[in-house]
């Protein structure tokens, strides 16, 4: 069976470089973007079966990037898990009501986001 | 003879002919079929073919009916099978061949006897020609007619082809050419069919230059059959000689040459000839025609210009004849006018009369009318003193009061009462002497006493006395009112003499005309003198009194009236008397005289000084009063105005009264208000405790508690308003430094809480900026823990490094978020000290740029320059290099994707001046405020990490260093941080 892909949106690289190599040993495929917009480009050529993604970012942030992909009847179904630093309970309100699937709050274990993962998909 | 005729007779030569040959052989007459014997002979199929067609041009003519037009078509449609069947036998050797189905048997002994009579090759061709001619001639086409007449021409030369072979012997034409031969009649009948269809339609196509009337068509009628039969002729002569064997051909040919030319000069000349004869004629015709139109054209002038005399002349006569007319009517006009003129002259002459009629009777009803309606009594008597008229008064007045009814005839002195009658004759006799007089007479009536005036006169006729008036008028009321106005007279008199006031009348001339008892009692001693009637009044007045005495003499002139006071009677107490003078009119109104009245007025006088005396003591008292007082009238011009009040305005009391208070001293925005409270006031209102405010002279502003209320006269009328005023001023400054005292206070106290809120604001924002900013490191060091834990046995170790390293750089990332936090706090509670060195100025800068451009992923090249006059400096390196740092990464980090920053440093006398320059997002203009403000980021810098710290720490820093700081910045263009820091001469300067 072929491996599940996970496209990881952030823009502090370390994080984004920790996050793509835990998932890499479990076995995902993954691609890394650093905003919005460079996920957009991604998902032109790349369907991800889950999009794990940060919400402040420059150039185009985590809640349009959600709007987008959710006004995309291709791109709609793709479940979208938001691992953010913002602590109060609108952002999270916000970002499941523009359709994420799930809110992780950083910092967090990768325990804490794998469970949330293989909720979702399977490897 | 008309062509067409011609035509039509040629058809019926071709035509018997035809018949004569097809009876020929039937009746084998060997001369019908071939005239000239040894020559072809006509084929019955050419004589039926010729009967044919010339039935068919018979037949056709342009005004034939469409049927019979048919059977022609037919005719020479059979023609056409016929000749087309005899054609496909010439070139395709048939073996049936047409011209031998009639009289096959006659044809066979011909043939076999060597008489050819086969239809031949140019006798099938014409018929062909002369087929198509026949349907193409009547055309309405020019070209389908010329080629109709073509082909008959072709037809025709065909025939005198034949016939000439005939004619000159032909030795071809003796059978040796097949289908050649043609019978002699054969082709005059050809040359008649051509003759016939060239005539058919003779004024179309070609024809019409043959037949039309011009010069050219009348030659050419003469010149074409001569052309046609003298080369014939010649030709012929010729062939004789010939034959003969008398000429030799070339003679003969020269001779034919020679002929011919003849004939050409020959026709030639006739041609010319004519045509000039022609044309001289026509030359003369048109001057011939030209010299009558000239004269016709005059004729026409002549006659035109009679034609308009002729007009005029009727014109005149026309005219003359309506003059006539116009002046017969005028007359009859006239006339009528006159007829009726005549009529209203009569009509006015009968009106007049008519209405002299009516003014005479309505004159005499007019005056009958007065006569009986009039409240005189009127008796008319006869010189023997009989009654001869009398009017309804008179009627009325007798019968009520005499009981006798007036009749005429009757003598007048029975209607006259008996006590009265020696009266009454006595008056009648001297009325019949010519005398007119009159009596009253007192006439007791039942109804009461009546007093009537009786007035006799005569009346004159012819010179004597022939009658008698006696005209009677009641004045019984006339009388009681003159003993009415007796009887007032008598009691104004009485007044007059009774009043306390004195009165002496004057006449226009100032003599005394009239004194009451009172002026004789009082002015009794005036001048010393006793008043008399007659005598000027100035002689009673005193000379100091003279010139006032006159001059109210003049204004009562005037109709004016001066009251004059003075103590007329000087006894021990001086009596006083006030004096008027009046004008007294005629019922004219124009002057009679003057009245001129005393009255004694002592007492008044006294309790007037008294009064005066009250005023004064008032006035004295409200002037001298330590409160501020003032009064107005009732208009509000300032009538009163004490001492006090002119202390606390500033201005004096000439200044102030008169003066309209409200406009004058009171500022326009209470001026409604306080007129408003005047008016309360001067409709009977005490008004109390109003606070106004007044400017005063020096322009300082005092606040006046007012008390007004209304002032009265002596009849108690309110003839203004009085006000006290006090000055409260001074109370009204405590009150307002009371209220600025506790606004001052409210203020602090203010101030303080939003400190202590900014304070609170501060902490909250510190809060959520650290659990967001602390948030990501710790996230990375989360993961790579976590990885290193659970992945320890499949990874290599320098993995496990990595990740270690990573750990490391995280918490040195919040390790100095840490420091930021820490030096704001510090130098907020001001616990940073000043730690002044000497630094090389290069060196310091160039390892500053060089950490920033190696801590920031050398994304931005820091370009460094130096332009200072000094080498070393003496400031904290510590605090500057805070400044510094946070400037330049500040720079890099909000100029995403930009190759480079700038950092220049200058020096001046006694500072460093420190510029930061990028060309990146730059700051709003409505973040300047709070662009130093602690956890205040720009609104514009998104995504862009930050804490909010960076720009407040250099404030504070830059603040401790005694600089200043200065941006300069354009949205999405770039900013600019300038910095200037006093530097210390040594190290030994700093004063702390």
């Amino acid at each position: 069976m072929k491996a599940k892909t996970i496209l990881v949106i952030d823009d502090t690289p370390d994080l984004q470089t920790s996050i793509i190599q835990f998932l890499n040993m479990e076995g995902y495929e993954t691609v890394g973007a650093a905003n919005g917009q460079e996920a957009l480009d991604t998902l032109a050529h790349t369907i991800p079966d889950l999009v794990i993604t940060d919400l402040l970012m420059p150039v185009m942030d985590g809640y349009t990037f959600i709007e987008r992909i959710k006004a995309d009847a291709q791109l709609r179904d793709i479940p979208v898990v938001v691992f953010s630093a913002k602590p109060d309970e609108e952002s999270q309100d916000r970002a499941l009501a523009l359709g994420a699937v799930r809110f992780i709050r950083k910092p967090a274990s990768i325990d804490q986001i794998l469970d949330t993962v293989n909720e979702i998909i399977q490897p | 003879m008309k062509l067409e005729k011609w035509s039509r007779l040629i058809v019926v030569v071709i035509g018997v002919i035809s018949v004569l040959v097809l009876a020929g052989w039937e009746l084998d007459a060997e001369w019908l079929k071939r005239p000239v014997t040894g020559t072809a002979g006509m084929n019955p199929l050419t004589a039926l073919c010729f009967a044919l067609t010339s039935l068919a041009l018979w037949l056709r003519t342009p005004e034939r009916s469409p049927r019979v037009r048919r059977t022609a078509a037919i005719a020479i449609g059979i023609v056409g099978i016929l000749c087309a069947y005899r054609l496909a036998g010439i070139f395709m050797d048939l073996h049936a061949e047409i011209d031998e189905v009639l009289y096959r048997k006659k044809l066979a002994l011909d043939m076999a006897a060597q008489r050819f009579s086969r239809m031949s090759l140019n006798a099938t061709i014409n018929f062909m020609l002369a087929g198509s001619a026949f349907f193409l001639v009547y055309s309405r086409r020019y070209h389908r007619i010329v080629i109709a007449q073509l082909s008959a021409a072709v037809i025709a030369l065909l025939a005198l082809f034949a016939l000439l072979g005939y004619l000159y012997r032909v030795p071809e034409f003796d059978h040796s050419i097949p289908y050649l031969p043609m019978a002699v009649h054969t082709a005059g009948c050809f040359l008649l069919l051509a003759c016939a269809l060239l005539f058919a339609n003779p004024r179309r196509g070609l024809m019409r230059q043959l037949t039309s009337r011009y010069a050219g068509s009348l030659i050419a009628k003469v010149l074409i059959p001569l052309l046609v039969l003298l080369p014939i002729a010649i030709g012929y002569i010729r062939l004789r000689w010939h034959w003969h064997g008398t000429v030799s051909v070339e003679l003969g040919v020269a001779l034919i040459v020679i002929s011919f030319m003849l004939i050409f000069i020959l026709l030639i000349l006739y041609n010319t000839n004519s045509l000039n004869r022609r044309d001289a004629r026509q030359k003369a015709d048109a001057w011939r025609l030209q010299f009558y139109n000239e004269q016709l054209q005059a004729a026409n002038f002549e006659s035109a210009a009679t034609n308009e005399e002729l007009s005029a002349t009727m014109e005149e006569l026309a005219t003359t004849n309506e003059e006539l007319v116009t002046s017969n009517e005028n007359l009859s006009i006239l006339n009528d006018k006159l007829e009726r003129a005549k009529e209203t002259i009569r009509q006015q002459a009968e009106e007049i009369i008519r209405q002299k009629d009516d003014q005479l009777s309505e004159y005499r009803k007019n005056l009958d009318i007065i006569f009986t309606n009039t409240q005189e009594g009127i008796l008319l008597l006869n010189a023997a003193g009989e009654v001869v008229l009398f009017n309804k008064t008179f009627d009325t007045f007798i019968r009520d009061n005499a009981g006798i009814i007036p009749k005429a005839g009757m003598p007048f002195l029975e209607v006259v009462m008996r006590a009265r009658r020696e009266v009454a004759h006595a008056l009648f006799a001297n009325a019949v002497a010519g005398e007119t007089s009159q009596v009253e007479a007192h006439i007791d009536a039942p109804s009461g006493p009546l007093v009537h005036l009786l007035r006799y006169e005569p009346v004159w006729q012819f010179g004597r006395v022939t009658h008698v008036i006696i005209i009677s008028s009641d004045i019984t009321d006339k009388k009681a009112q003159e003993s009415r106005i007796q009887q007032s007279e008598a009691n104004l008199k009485a007044i007059f003499d009774n009043t306390p006031d004195a009165f002496v009348l004057l006449d226009q001339h100032l003599r005394v005309i009239a004194f009451n008892e009172a002026y004789s009692r009082n002015a009794l001693n005036l001048n010393g003198k006793r008043i008399e009637i007659g005598e000027d009044i100035r002689a009673y007045v005193r000379n100091e009194r003279i010139s006032i005495f006159e001059k109210m003499i003049a204004e009562a002139r005037r109709g004016e009236t001066i009251q004059y006071e003075a103590p007329l009677r000087e006894d021990a107490n001086p009596v006083w008397f006030r004096i008027v003078i009046t004008r007294v009119n005629n019922t004219d109104g124009g002057l009679r005289g003057y009245c001129l009245s005393a009255r004694e007025i002592t007492q008044q006088k006294e309790y007037e000084n008294n009064l005066t005396t009250i005023a004064k003591e008032l006035s004295g008292l409200i002037d001298n009063s330590n409160v501020p007082i003032f009064g107005l009238d009732r208009d509000g011009y300032v009538n009163e105005w004490n001492q006090v009040t002119s202390q606390v305005t500033q201005y004096s009391k000439q200044e102030a009264m008169g003066h309209p208070w409200v406009t004058d001293f009171i500022e326009p925005p209470y001026r409604e208000s306080v007129r408003e409270v005047l008016k309360r006031v001067i409709a009977g209102d005490a008004i109390n405790n109003f606070e106004l405010p007044i400017q005063t002279r020096t322009g300082e502003r005092i606040m006046l508690l007012l008390a007004a209320s209304p002032r009265y006269d002596a009849e108690n009328r309110i003839k203004g308003v009085i006000m006290v005023a006090q000055n409260i001023t001074e109370l009204i400054d405590y009150r307002k430094g009371l209220e600025r005292m506790v606004q001052e206070r409210t203020r602090e106290l203010n101030e303080a809480l939003q400190k202590e809120k900014e304070l609170v604001d501060l902490k909250s924002k510190f809060v959520s900026m650290a659990s967001h900013e602390f948030r990501t490191p710790l996230s990375t060091i989360s993961l790579a823990t976590g990885f290193i834990r659970r992945y320890k046995e499949r990874i290599s170790g320098e993995e496990i490094d990595r990740k270690l390293d990573n750990i490391v750089r995280q918490i040195e990332h919040m390790n100095y978020l840490l420091e930021d936090v820490l030096t704001v706090g510090k130098t907020e509670a001001g616990k940073v000290n000043v730690n002044v060195q000497v630094v090389e100025v290069t060196p310091y800068f160039e390892v500053l740029a060089r950490e920033v451009y190696l801590s920031s992923d050398k994304t931005h090249r820091i370009r460094l320059t130096i332009h200072c006059d000094r080498t070393v400096m003496a400031t904290d390196p510590r605090m500057l290099r805070i400044i510094v740092v946070n400037l330049l990464t500040n720079a890099i980090k909000f100029s995403p994707g930009q190759p480079s920053v700038d950092l220049r440093v200058t020096d001046t006398n006694r500072t460093l001046r420190v510029e930061v320059s990028d060309t990146g997002i730059g700051i709003p203009d409505a973040d300047r405020e709070n662009l130093f403000n602690s956890f205040h980021r720009g609104s514009n810098t998104g995504a862009i990490q930050g804490t909010g710290l960076g720009l407040s720490i250099v404030r504070k820093t830059v603040d401790l260093l005694g600089g200043s700081i200065h941006v300069e910045s354009a949205v999405n263009q770039g900013t600019t941080f300038i910095i200037a820091i006093p530097l210390h001469e040594s190290k030994d300067d700093i004063g702390h």
